[in-house]
């Protein structure tokens, strides 16, 4: 008898095991396009399915750039709209949104269809009503599927924050440091800040999916301050002016230009970058306090030949 | 290091945050200034030149841009009226070239001029071109090409050297306007004897010149052209400032040593701190090694100036901070000052303005200065400048200062007058408010005159809702003596007058009424209603109702203002004092105090100022005590004997406990920041019902109301209709 129940108990471990296992499946993985022109080859395996299509800024009038595209995108894709802050303390919502939609039908008859728009947005208690407001005006215009990014802090603290009316969030995991802090460990992902942001998932009441980053830069400091950032700096790209002083950090020996910036002696360089195992551990940590997302979104195209397609698939495991 | 621990007792400065969210980075822009004791004749500048401003705002740049083209609109309307010599004035021309669509209008009406037969000539050419030059017509490029074909006919043929220089001018435009850069060159080489040097048309030959080789990138010869441009053109020196770029090291030291001399090398250093991304300070060392003389070494300096003092100020208001964010701040000013010092002690024979630099950082910085310096000052300064050697030494004194009494500022008053009577209006205002900065922190903290000080120093124009803001929870009697102190410094008449001014007539009794009011001090409050218009506050409430509601906000057939209400007030005060023991009037009297708080149906008559929510981190409002109120319900109760009458003071008493409960922060959870309200859109019921069951005193309360008065008429109707008895 006791024979029999030692087996039981082994063969439901068993079980047990192999549920958890088959239990991680995948999730379909894209990337978001974020430049100003789309010229990727349309021969590429798996093409960008956020692209970046409307960059709305206010400097004394509003500003919209759209996005040229010089090659072909996937059929369908979910354009994005970028709207700086600022945006919302001066325009008034509705109208926005009459004219950016009009915009945005003009854009996709010449280049793309969509049954989904995402907004990318910022916002603060000063903005969220008139945005909010807008993203309201906007569905009921366009009747599309409409998402929103949300930063970390924004579930932390989403009572105070507010919850925007889209039909799901995608939760940007990344640029969650202070950038002016010289501090800072690395801007692109610290899973040590991203910690302390690990709350109120259970009561965030919308759909949440992740984006993560997918790209390196540079971090200029001068007299202890942080005065700029050159984007796509990797180990490999620094020369003989550069002195390595502690992980990740470098010291200018000679004034020169680097990359079309002029860097001066003395000034410091703090490598951002994020592994594989970085994304990883930032997964494992997450899946903790997040349900499952239905997909990943890397940012950026562009950056994804430095990373294993297999690497990344393996990484949407969930 | 004194000044730090001076600027720690300053006061808060609300101002916007240095440390900016993720993206933003040090730009070479000031901040609005509240201080400002340089001055562009200092090195001989135009004060009215954008170039050499930093200003508080990317807007900035659309200064600049606007500056250089009415520049541009004037010298060309000059060179027309000196072409017609005078026979035109300059409001004709300007209606020629720049009223709504005056090409059009103009190609008709001078149309086979026989006077002008030149100009009207041009005109229609003018015309022809219009539509290519201002849009990127690329559906039109036959029509484009004729354009240009017939332009170069007209350049070809034309005799008038006026007019011809404008013809290559113009065709120039079209070709850069079109992206061909060869051929502007072209014909810019093959008409370039026809060009005359000093004329406003050669200015923008030569933009596009420049431009041109840009685009093609010929960086170099690029280069060299904006660097002329921005010494040397009137009319658009800002294209030299924006487009002077360089992109490598070749590049650089090509440049360097094509450049005639260490002076053009200097204004090489100088446009290059002029990209903000790059560092004006260490251009600025590089200049001081080849050019120390060079007019660009005093112009960087100036500019480099403008942003150490905006730095000072950012520093000065987050000093009372003393955060992380603040000692890094501090920490980078000090090492790019030290640079700065280093700089300048390798200029062996500085200007006024070298030295002023430096002897004005460390005024700022609280050190004592060496009589020997202000010496050596005052004899590098032109007359002009005498004031700002005297400003030294009144901000040392000022900064000596230990105490905030007027006999102790009165020995500064002859030197700031003199001052004031030297300078421009703009240094009178700085020098004003730099004063009442420094004096702010010698006031005794959270006084008026720190106050009010604190807001003539930190707002160019002071409005009144922040004076009232400012005295909104002030005593009364503190506000009195402010007002009728009969002695007052030179600058505390300033301040006091500045922000008076901006009162309203009557105003201050006025406020004088409500701080009383607020101090429940009826009887002066009634004291000075006598000088206040009829038209006093009131509610459309009785203030001297309780009902259900928590703010006793129910519809009232008798309305109140403070002046009937006060008299109220005192009236029941005179009857308690005859009958002690009336519950009814300490119940009445108990109402007027709750309806006064900030809960009640009459707060607007005991604040200047209402803020709807109470923030978590805030101090609680004066009016949100309900000490007083609390003690005449419990009079009241004590002295009532009916069971329905205890029923309402005790819902009465239980509202109190509520607020009370409410206004606990040490029970506020993460996520709330501001005093919960029930029905509010983010779970505020929920929240409400946990800081309640949180409060002994209070579910005591209510336990025990609904055992004591559930049986009443009363009390049954509130347990039946009040939202907070169904969580209990």
């Amino acid at each position: 008898m006791k024979k029999w129940l030692l087996f039981l108990l082994l063969l439901t471990t068993l079980l047990g095991v192999i549920y958890t296992q088959t239990k991680n499946t995948n999730i379909n993985y894209t990337f978001y396009h974020w430049k100003q022109k789309y010229a990727v080859p349309t021969d590429t395996n798996l093409l960008p399915s956020y692209i970046k299509l409307l960059d709305i800024a206010y400097n004394k009038k509003l500003e919209i750039k759209v996005t040229q595209f010089k090659t072909k995108p996937n059929k369908d894709i979910v354009p994005v709209i970028y709207i700086d802050n600022p945006v919302f303390l001066q325009e008034q919502a509705k109208p926005l949104a009459q004219k950016l939609l009009t915009l945005l039908e003009k854009t996709s008859t010449q280049n793309f269809t969509y049954k989904e728009v995402q907004f990318d947005c910022d916002w603060t208690p000063k903005t969220r009503a008139n945005y909010f407001l807008f993203l309201k005006t906007f569905k009921t215009l366009s009747q599309k599927t409409l998402s929103s990014t949300i930063r970390l802090h924004q579930i932390k603290y989403h009572e105070k924050t507010g919850v925007p009316p889209v039909d799901y969030a995608v939760l940007m995991y990344y640029n969650m440091s202070n950038f002016k802090d010289i501090e800072t460990k690395n801007y692109i992902l610290d899973l040590e800040v991203a910690k302390a942001y690990h709350y109120n998932f259970e009561s965030y009441p919308l759909q949440l999916n992740l984006a993560l980053p997918l790209y390196a830069q540079a971090t200029i400091q001068r007299f202890e301050e942080v005065v700029g950032a050159i984007e796509g700096i990797r180990k490999k790209d620094l020369n003989e002016h550069f002195k390595e002083i502690r992980k990740n950090h470098y010291q200018v020996i000679k004034t020169h230009y680097f990359k079309h910036r002029l860097l001066y002696k003395d000034d410091i360089l703090r490598l951002d970058a994020v592994t594989i195992d970085d994304l990883s551990l930032a997964i494992q940590g997450l899946k903790k306090v997040m349900k499952k997302p239905k997909e990943i979104i890397f940012y950026r195209w562009g950056n994804h030949g430095f990373y294993k397609d297999k690497a990344l698939k393996e990484l949407c495991r969930w | 290091m004194q000044w730090i621990v001076k600027l720690t007792v300053i006061l808060t400065l609300s101002y916007s945050n240095l440390v900016a969210c993720a993206g933003g980075w040090k730009e070479m822009y000031i901040k609005d200034e509240y201080y400002n004791f340089l001055q562009a004749s200092m090195i001989e500048m135009d004060e009215a030149n954008p170039l050499y401003k930093l200003s508080s705002s990317y807007s900035a740049h659309d200064g600049r841009f606007e500056y250089f083209t009415k520049q541009k609109k004037e010298a060309n309307i000059q060179a027309w009226h000196d072409y017609f010599k005078n026979n035109f004035s300059k409001r004709e021309i300007e209606s020629i070239f720049y009223r709504k669509n005056s090409i059009e209008k103009s190609h008709k009406r001078y149309k086979n001029s026989s006077k002008y037969p030149a100009f009207s000539r041009y005109l229609s050419f003018l015309h022809s071109q219009n539509a290519h030059a201002q849009n990127d017509s690329k559906n039109a490029k036959e029509q484009y090409n004729t354009v240009i074909d017939m332009g170069l006919t007209l350049l070809e043929t034309e005799e008038d050297p006026f007019i011809k220089e404008r013809y290559l001018y113009v065709i120039m435009r079209l070709y850069h306007h079109h992206g061909e850069y060869q051929k502007t060159l072209d014909v810019y080489g093959k008409y370039l004897h026809h060009i005359q040097k000093e004329s406003v048309v050669n200015e923008w030959i030569i933009a596009l010149v420049a431009g041109s080789f840009q685009h093609l990138n010929l960086h170099l010869k690029a280069n060299q052209l904006y660097a002329n441009i921005f010494k040397n053109h009137k009319t658009n020196a800002h294209l030299g400032y924006y487009d002077f770029k360089v992109h490598s090291d070749l590049e650089w030291e090509t440049l360097l040593a094509e450049a005639p001399d260490n002076d053009t090398k200097a204004l090489y250093h100088f446009l290059r701190a002029m990209q903000w991304k790059n560092e004006p300070l260490l251009e600025l060392e590089s200049i001081a090694k080849i050019a120390p003389k060079s007019v660009w070494f005093q112009r960087l300096n100036y500019m480099i100036m403008q942003d150490f003092q905006n730095q000072r100020y950012t520093l000065m208001s987050q000093a009372n901070k003393k955060d992380k964010y603040f000692q890094k701040s501090l920490k980078s000013y000090n090492l790019q000052k030290n640079r700065f010092f280093k700089i300048l002690a390798t200029i062996k024979e500085p200007s006024f303005f070298t030295l002023y630099s430096k002897l004005y950082l460390k005024t700022l910085d609280y050190t004592t200065l060496k009589n020997s310096d202000l010496i050596k000052l005052y004899s590098l300064a032109k007359q002009e400048e005498h004031p700002y050697v005297q400003l030294l030494s009144y901000m040392h004194g000022l900064h000596q200062l230990n105490s905030s009494s007027v006999k102790d500022q009165e020995t500064l008053d002859k030197q700031l007058k003199l001052l004031l009577s030297q300078l421009g209006e703009k240094k009178k205002k700085s020098i004003l408010r730099y004063t009442a900065l420094q004096l702010s922190t010698l006031y005794p903290k959270n006084s008026l005159e720190t106050h009010f000080n604190e807001l003539f120093a930190k707002n160019k124009e002071v409005y009144r809702y922040q004076i009232l803001k400012a005295v909104n929870f002030e005593k009364a009697t503190n506000f009195k003596r402010y007002i009728e102190k009969k002695r007052r410094s030179f600058l505390e008449k300033e301040v006091f007058k500045t922000n008076m001014k901006k009162l309203k007539r009557n105003e201050i009794a006025k406020i004088l009424v409500t701080l009383y009011m607020q101090d429940n001090n009826f009887a002066k409050a009634r004291f000075h209603l006598r000088e206040t218009p009829r038209d006093n506050v009131f509610s459309p409430y009785n203030p001297f109702n309780a009902t259900l509601s928590g703010n006793n906000r129910t519809k009232s057939r008798k309305s109140y203002n403070q002046r009937e209400f006060t008299e109220t007030m005192l009236r029941l005060k005179d009857t308690l004092i005859k009958e002690p023991k009336s519950a009814m009037d300490h119940f009445l009297y108990a109402n007027g105090l709750y309806n006064k708080s900030w809960f009640g149906n009459f707060p607007m008559s005991s604040v200047l100022y209402r803020n709807t929510s109470i923030y978590k981190d805030d101090p609680l409002p004066k009016t949100a005590d309900l000490s007083e109120a609390e003690a005449e319900y419990r009079l009241a109760l004590e002295y009532a004997t009916k069971n329905e009458f205890k029923a309402k003071i005790s819902y009465q008493l239980l509202k109190i406990q509520f607020h009370k409960a409410l206004m606990n922060r040490a029970h506020y959870s993460k996520e709330m920041w501001a005093m919960p309200t029930i029905g509010a859109w983010n779970d505020g019921t929920q929240k409400v019902m946990k800081l309640l069951k949180s409060s002994r005193d209070f579910t005591e309360m209510i336990d025990n109301y609904q055992a004591e008065y559930g049986h009443t008429k009363y009390g049954k109707k509130m347990i039946d209709n009040c939202i907070t008895f169904r969580y209990f």
